[in-house]
C-alpha cells in the first residue's frame, strides 16, 4: 500500500511538470510582441517597456524560464498586470468561494447521483427506476448556465427565497453560505448527478449480477447487507474513478456559474484576466486548476486502492 | 415413518411461460446424502435455488410445497426464510472464483455468516473462522483468513464456501456442482473433504451434478432429472445395475468404463429441448429409441418398479397409461 503510494505520488510529478511547463510558454503563444498584446492599443512606448521589462521578456528564454522555476518553487506566482497584486494572493482570496462551489456541486452529484442510481438498480423497470431515470436524463440535458438563469427568475426574482448571487463565507453565517451556494452548486451539479446515477445503476444491475450476491444471500443476510455492503462496495469501484474526472469538468463549469451568479471566485478572476491579457493570473489559475486536479485524482487512487484489495497488492 | 428433513411436493418453477421445473417431489431423511443428476438445462439447479427461495426476478415458484423440518418454507415470510438460510439450509455453488466477494477477506465473509445467525462478537466469530478454515484443510488459516479471495487458489475458494456454508452447523448442505470448475485432482480433494465433512457433521447433503462417477462415489439415492422433471429415482446401487429409464440408460452408457474398450463411447442423440419449447408428453420421446406412439401424449407418472425405485416411463406399463 505505501508502495504505491508512493508511485501515485511521484507520477504526478512529470504531470505537474508538462502542466508548468505549458503555463510558462503560453505568454510566448501570443501572436506578434506579447507587451504590446497586453497593453493593447494607443499604449505609449513607455508603457510597453514597461510591462515587457516587468514580465522579463526583455531577458534570454532560458533565463526567463530558470527565472519562473525559481518563483514557482518559491511558491510565487508572479504579479498581476492589471491588479497591481500577487496572483498567488488574488487566487486565496478567491480560492474558497471556487472551492465551495465545487465541493457542493461534487457533494450534490454524488450524494444524489448514487442515491438515484441504486434505488434505480435496485428496483429495476418500477416506477421508481423510471423517476431517477428521468431525472437524470434532465439533469443530462439541461445546460447548466441556462438552469441557473431559470432558477434565478424563479427563487430569486419571483418568489424572493434566495438571493440572486453573491457569496457568504461559510464561516461568517453558514446559512448565508447554504443560500449562496444552494442555485450555484444545484446548477453546477445537475448534470454530473445525472451522469453519476445513471453510472451507479448500470454498474449496481451488473453487480447485483454477480454469483457473490447470491452468495451473500444464500448466506442469510439481510437485503440491506447485500445492497449496502456486498453490492454498493464494488459498485464504487468504477464510480470513483468518474467521480475523479468530474471534479475537473466542475471546476470548469464553476467558471461560468460563477458568472452566472456574479460569485467572485478564481474562475471569474481568471475570465477577466484572459479578456483584458493578464498573463500572470492566466498562468496562475491555469496552474492551480491543474494543480487541483492532479491531488483530486491522487485521492482517487487511494481511494481506489482502499476499495479494491486487487489494486493494492499488485 | 419419521417425518423427513426435508420434503419436496410437486414443486414448479416457472420462468415466464416456461416451467423449467416441473413437479418435483422427493424426500430427504436427516444425514441423507441424495444425488441429483442430468444434463445442463434439466432443472437441478433451479430445484435447488427454489428451496433456498432464491429463485431471481423474474422466476417464480409457482405450485408445490416445501417442508423443511416439518415447517412449511414457501409460506414463510422472507424475514423468516432469511433466518434459514446459511444457518439450518446452507449451500455452496459452481463457481468458487466467483461466488466469494472479491472486496472482502475471507475471515470477514465467515464471520458476517456467524455474527448474522449467531450473534457472535467480533473476536469469538474470528476465532471461529480459524477454526473453520482448518475444519475444511486450509493450511496456515490464522494467516489465511485475513487474506482477500484473488490471493487464493480455486480449491481454496472452494474450501472457503464450504466453510462459510458449514459456519452455523446446518442440517442440510445443498452442493450445487461443487467441483466442475476444478482442476480433476482438486476435485477428487473437494470430495473427499465434503464426504469426510458429512461423515463427521452428520448432515443430509444434496449433491447436485453431471458427473455420475461423482454421484456414485458419494451419494446413497439419486434422482435423475430431464427436461424439468423427474425421470428416475431410487437407491444409488440398484439404479446403477439396472436403470429403468432411457434416459437414465442413455446417461450410464456413456460413462466410460475401465473393464470394457470401445471405440466409441454411446451417447445420447440429441439435446436437451429449451424450457419454452418442451415437447408434449414424455419429454424425452424424441430421443428416445424406445418411443411409440403414446409418449408424445401421455406424461408419464414415477412408477414404483423396484422398492424404493421409481422410474417415469409408460414403456413398464406397456405404452398404457395405468394410473
Amino acid at each position: 500500500m505505501l508502495r504505491y503510494l508512493v508511485y501515485r505520488l511521484l507520477s504526478a510529478i512529470p504531470v505537474l511538470v508538462v502542466v508548468s511547463l505549458v503555463t510558462f510558454l503560453i505568454i510566448f503563444l501570443v501572436p506578434g510582441d506579447p507587451a504590446s498584446e497586453i497593453a493593447g492599443p494607443g499604449a505609449s512606448g513607455d508603457e510597453i517597456r514597461r510591462i515587457r521589462e516587468g514580465l522579463g521578456l526583455d531577458r534570454p528564454f532560458l533565463e526567463q524560464m530558470i527565472a519562473y522555476y525559481t518563483r514557482l518553487a518559491h511558491g510565487d506566482l508572479g504579479q498581476s498586470i492589471l491588479l497591481n497584486r500577487g496572483v498567488a494572493e488574488a487566487m486565496v482570496e478567491r480560492a474558497p468561494v471556487t472551492l465551495s462551489l465545487t465541493a457542493a456541486g461534487l457533494f450534490m452529484a454524488i450524494f444524489v447521483g448514487m442515491t438515484l442510481g441504486v434505488a434505480a438498480a435496485v428496483r429495476q423497470n418500477t416506477v421508481v427506476d423510471q423517476t431517477a431515470m428521468t431525472i437524470a436524463l434532465l439533469g443530462l440535458s439541461v445546460p447548466d448556465f441556462w438552469l441557473g438563469l431559470v432558477m434565478i427568475y424563479l427563487f430569486a426574482v419571483s418568489l424572493g427565497w434566495l438571493p440572486t448571487g453573491g457569496f457568504v463565507p461559510i464561516d461568517q453565517s453558514f446559512t448565508g453560505w447554504l443560500r449562496s451556494m444552494a442555485m450555484p452548486a444545484l446548477a453546477l451539479g445537475l448534470t454530473q448527478t445525472g451522469l453519476i446515477a445513471r453510472i451507479t445503476r448500470a454498474t449496481m444491475l451488473e453487480v447485483l449480477r454477480q454469483d457473490y450476491v447470491r452468495t451473500a444471500r444464500a448466506k442469510g443476510m439481510p437485503e440491506w447487507v447485500v445492497v449496502g455492503k456486498h453490492a454498493l462496495t464494488n459498485t464504487l469501484i468504477p464510480v470513483v474513478t468518474v467521480i475523479g474526472l468530474i471534479v475537473g469538468i466542475l471546476l470548469g463549469g464553476s467558471l461560468v456559474i460563477e458568472q452566472v451568479f456574479s460569485l467572485p471566485g478564481v474562475g471569474r478572476l481568471i475570465i477577466g484576466a484572459i479578456l483584458r491579457r493578464d498573463f500572470p493570473v492566466i498562468q496562475g489559475g491555469l496552474l492551480l486548476t491543474a494543480s487541483i486536479f492532479v491531488m483530486v485524482n491522487i485521492c482517487v487512487d487511494i481511494a481506489y486502492a482502499y476499495l479494491d484489495p486487487r489494486v493494492r497488492y499488485d | 415413518m419419521t417425518t423427513p428433513l426435508l420434503s419436496v411436493k410437486g414443486l414448479s418453477t416457472a420462468f415466464g411461460s416456461a416451467t423449467v421445473v416441473d413437479r418435483v417431489s422427493f424426500d430427504l431423511a436427516a444425514g441423507e446424502v441424495l444425488g441429483i443428476v442430468g444434463e445442463s438445462g434439466s432443472g437441478k439447479s433451479v430445484t435447488a435455488l427454489s428451496i433456498m427461495r432464491l429463485i431471481a426476478h423474474p422466476g417464480r415458484i409457482s405450485t408445490g410445497s416445501v417442508h423443511f423440518e416439518g415447517e412449511d418454507l414457501l409460506a414463510k415470510p422472507e424475514s423468516e426464510m432469511r433466518k434459514i438460510r446459511g444457518a439450518r439450509i446452507s449451500m455452496i455453488f459452481q463457481e468458487p472464483m466467483t461466488s466469494l466477494n472479491p472486496v472482502f477477506t475471507i475471515g470477514d465473509q465467515i464471520m458476517e455468516t456467524l455474527r448474522q445467525h449467531q450473534g457472535m462478537d467480533r473476536a469469538a466469530a474470528k476465532r471461529r473462522a480459524v477454526e473453520l478454515l482448518k475444519l475444511v484443510e486450509i493450511p496456515s488459516a490464522e494467516r489465511r483468513v485475513d487474506e482477500y479471495p484473488h490471493q487464493l487458489s480455486g480449491g481454496m475458494r472452494q474450501r472457503v464456501m464450504i466453510s462459510i456454508a458449514l459456519a452455523c452447523s446446518p442440517k442440510l448442505l445443498i452442493a450445487d456442482e461443487p467441483t466442475t470448475a476444478l482442476d480433476v485432482t482438486i476435485q477428487a480433494q473437494i470430495l473427499d473433504l465434503l464426504r469426510g465433512l458429512q461423515k463427521e457433521l452428520g448432515m443430509a447433503v444434496i449433491l447436485i451434478t453431471h458427473d455420475l462417477g461423482v454421484v456414485a462415489e458419494f451419494v446413497q439415492r439419486v434422482i435423475v432429472m430431464y427436461a424439468g422433471r423427474v425421470a428416475e429415482t431410487g437407491p444409488v446401487g440398484g439404479l446403477f445395475r439396472t436403470p429403468q429409464h432411457p434416459y437414465a440408460e442413455g446417461l450410464l452408457k456413456s460413462v466410460p468404463q475401465l473393464d470394457h474398450v470401445v471405440d466409441r463411447l454411446p451417447a445420447i442423440e440429441g439435446t436437451i429441448p429449451s424450457p419454452h419449447d418442451f415437447p408434449p408428453g414424455c419429454r424425452f420421446h424424441p430421443r428416445c429409441s424406445y418411443a411409440k406412439a403414446p409418449c408424445a401424449a401421455i406424461v408419464p407418472k414415477l412408477i414404483e418398479l423396484m422398492p424404493e425405485h421409481r422410474a417415469a416411463c409408460i414403456r413398464h406399463t406397456g405404452y398404457e397409461d395405468r394410473q
